[in-house]
């Protein structure tokens, strides 16, 4: 007979190590979809699947790594499905870049910032996942290679770009003056 | 103040070359209200990494929305099952069986004692028992203990 000794192992909880990952997790999708509606969806469908995997949390190194790759995952789905729907629909390409600015902010965003964060907006998917994986979340270049299952000199790639066009696209509109 | 450093790390930044303690420096440096004027064009860069921070959030009902979820999803929650709970109803059988056996044994010797003549018969309560005849006291002494050991036992399950 064995003897089931849970209470030895260290134990992984919903409520403390899953659900704080709450707020990368919405920045992240967010980021993907532009939309905080969608992102905040798409944030609950992750830690309820995330919950329903909960008998192989154990099996797992990181469950960050873990749950930000299903977030990431369910935000290309929604954006896939977005642009079939919209094929019909005569899509404003302009609809990408601009995100509906939160009406609760505590802080006024002035123009430059928000032209700073419609050119990450604009970057091509992956190199805006590295960077807000980098910039925003602090995570290591290892980590972010493990939740794009891509090698980190790939994420060090994309995250290169991703830079350099901020820099370039910001100095252009910085010379117009804002 | 020499911004040397500072521009050396933001060279280093777009370069991809920093590390997650360097960029931290940016950014605590371009939080500060005062820049100096050939720095300052890239202070929204980096201000915009901290504001995203605290701006971005989902609220308490978010957490209240998804333990719900999750509370109608939970299972009865499951109990470790023990070894000592699993072997105690044979423990309390035993202790019932040797509670009866005890008795048997008092009832049978009491019978015999009474009777007074060692007969082989009667002797039967004596095989029973390791010791017999004058140590008649410490058999009593020893049943008393036994039976009261079995109830202290029985007491602590």
């Amino acid at each position: 007979m064995f003897v089931n000794h849970i209470e030895t192992m260290k134990k992984i909880s919903f409520r403390n190590d899953v659900l704080p990952l709450k707020n990368p997790l919405f920045r992240l999708a967010l980021r993907i979809t532009l939309s905080r509606e969608e992102a905040e969806d798409i944030v609950q469908d992750t830690l309820i699947k995330v919950w329903n995997k909960r008998f192989e949390w154990d099996n797992i190194d990181s469950i960050e790594a873990y749950s930000l790759r299903i977030c990431r995952n369910i935000s290309l789905d929604k954006l896939k499905m977005k642009e079939n729907n919209n094929r019909s629909l005569d899509a404003e390409p302009t609809e990408m870049l601009l995100t509906t600015p939160n009406p609760q902010e505590k802080t006024i965003e002035n123009d430059k910032v928000r032209v700073v964060r419609q050119i990450i907006n604009s970057l091509p998917e992956k190199q805006k996942s590295c960077l807000q994986l980098r910039d925003f979340e602090g995570k290591q270049y290892k980590e972010i290679a493990e939740i794009l299952d891509i090698t980190e000199e790939q994420v060090k790639v994309n995250i290169f770009r991703a830079r350099q066009t901020v820099k370039i696209k910001y100095q252009k509109i910085d010379e117009y003056g804002l | 103040m020499d911004y040397k450093y500072i521009e050396q790390l933001l060279e280093r930044y777009w370069e991809c070359q920093t590390t997650l303690k360097e960029e931290n420096i940016l950014r605590t440096f371009f939080s500060q209200e005062d820049v100096p004027a050939e720095l300052l064009p890239y202070k929204e860069v980096f201000a915009y990494q901290q504001e995203a921070i605290n701006d971005e959030v989902l609220g308490e009902d978010f957490d209240h929305k998804v333990l719900a979820l999750i509370d109608e999803d939970k299972p009865v929650k499951a109990r470790t099952i023990t070894m000592r709970q699993r072997m105690m109803p044979f423990f309390k059988a035993a202790a019932i069986v040797a509670i009866i056996l005890t008795l048997q044994n008092a009832v049978q010797s009491a019978l015999t004692d009474k009777a007074a003549e060692p007969q082989p018969t009667t002797n039967m309560a004596g095989i029973n028992k390791p010791t017999e005849g004058p140590s008649m006291a410490k058999a009593d002494s020893a049943k008393v203990d036994s039976i009261g050991k079995t109830a202290k036992v029985i007491d602590t399950e």
